[in-house]
């Protein structure tokens, strides 16, 4: 079972864009291996015989029927727009993350 | 003088139905007991001034998405958004009449278990203020147990409901999934998250559930439930309960803890329910790994957006 090394903390927290001290790193370390050994339990289990479950409940492929309903207006689909243009929301240009 | 702190949502539809209070007194009432307790307990994020009508007011958890009502998920991401549509479980409540008095406090994006991780700070306990009221719902049990709500919506994904409930001394159903629409709220983990009701007594559960419950075209991993009867009275004959063997046996149960439980199971047994014991081999051991599989991974999706 892969441990997290201090290097992997990083990269992970790059791609979180966060920034973390000294401190956090060492704290963020020791709980994520703890976290890891408590996941890697489950491979314990034999789980050959056991059947993927997404549903407790017996439900499989629901349907609606395609009918057009009231829906957001613009102007209320646009209330939250950091930023807009006429009818269309305005973003970052692409590239940027 | 509306005593707030001791009012069923039930008491309050009584006093209401004969007249003796008027829609906006029991309103105000609870805005009195927000004005006066909450700067101390935090439980609301967001107050409300009354809508107008006769509805028997109710607190909602942040996570839960309500038309032109700040949410944010107790986060600062969310600082600011306003909802342009209701919550499935919002809009029955309105259908019901219910009246909102304002979001409750939650551990951002409901991940936590004391409401401590709130980005907004975190939420007292009324019956000690120096304890946590348990979380991530710690706003919504706190409210009702102060009196500043007569019951509330909660979350529970990994015990949100439950916990906070017990901590805060209310009764909490966490409902079986699929049961509950979760269109509308902040998602933490899709196939764990519902939500449900927070109230002092398991006849105001049991209706508020009964609100919300059933299938909703909105999210088809929902379901219609079986009419719910409210119980009558106290006793629990013909009712079956379960008491898995594992989960008692563990021996890092606190005393305490074990006592309040055999109590419980004794008190059900006088009432009338039939309780036997029943197995989870793997509960401890795997329960708990599991769910640091499945939270995390669906959060992560979720939480991807922003």
């Amino acid at each position: 079972m892969a441990e997290i090394s201090r290097e992997l903390l990083l990269h992970v927290a790059h791609l979180a864009r966060l920034e973390l001290r000294e401190e956090e790193l060492a704290r963020l370390e020791h709980q994520l291996n703890d976290i890891l050994a408590a996941v890697s339990k489950v491979s314990e289990l034999d789980l050959t015989e056991v059947p993927p479950t997404s549903h407790p409940l017996d439900l499989v492929n629901v349907w609606e029927e395609d009918e057009p309903r009231p829906c957001l207006s613009v102007e209320e689909a646009l209330a939250n727009a950091p930023e807009r243009d006429g009818d269309y929301f305005k973003v970052p240009p692409g590239g940027s993350s | 003088m509306i005593d707030t702190l001791r009012l069923t949502a039930e008491e309050a539809k009584g006093l209401l139905d004969r007249k003796e209070v008027s829609g906006a007194e029991l309103f105000a009432a609870y805005l009195e007991a927000i004005g006066e307790r909450d700067p101390e307990l935090h439980c609301y994020l967001h107050v409300c001034e009354d809508p107008g009508g006769e509805g028997i007011p109710i607190a909602i958890k942040d996570v839960i998405g309500t038309n032109g009502i700040p949410t944010t998920a107790g986060s600062k991401i969310l600082e600011g958004y306003v909802p342009v549509y209701d919550s499935t479980v919002v809009t029955r409540c309105k259908q019901h009449g219910l009246r909102i008095l304002g979001k409750t406090n939650t551990d951002e994006f409901a991940m936590g278990s004391s409401t401590e991780n709130s980005a907004y700070g975190p939420t007292r306990n009324p019956w000690d203020p120096t304890r946590v009221p348990g979380g991530s719902g710690g706003g919504s049990a706190a409210a009702v147990a102060a009196g500043l709500a007569p019951w509330a919506l909660g979350s529970d994904t990994g015990g949100s409901i439950k916990q906070p409930s017990a901590l805060c001394g209310n009764v909490g159903l966490r409902p079986t999934y699929g049961t509950v629409s979760r269109y509308g709220i902040v998602a933490f983990a899709s196939s764990l998250d519902q939500v449900g009701p927070v109230a002092k007594t398991v006849r105001d559960c049991a209706f508020l559930y009964s609100v919300i419950a059933g299938r909703d075209h909105c999210d088809s991993t929902t379901v219609d439930v079986p009419a719910i009867v409210l119980p009558e009275g106290e006793r629990l004959d013909g009712l079956r309960v379960g008491v898995p063997r594992e989960l008692n046996e563990h021996e890092a149960i606190a005393p305490g803890v074990r006592d309040a439980v055999e109590r419980a199971i004794e008190l059900c047994r006088q009432l009338g329910a039939d309780v036997g014991e029943c197995s989870l081999p793997r509960s401890v051991d795997f329960g708990l790994p599991c769910y640091y599989l499945i939270a995390p991974a669906e959060a992560s999706s979720n939480l991807a957006r922003y």
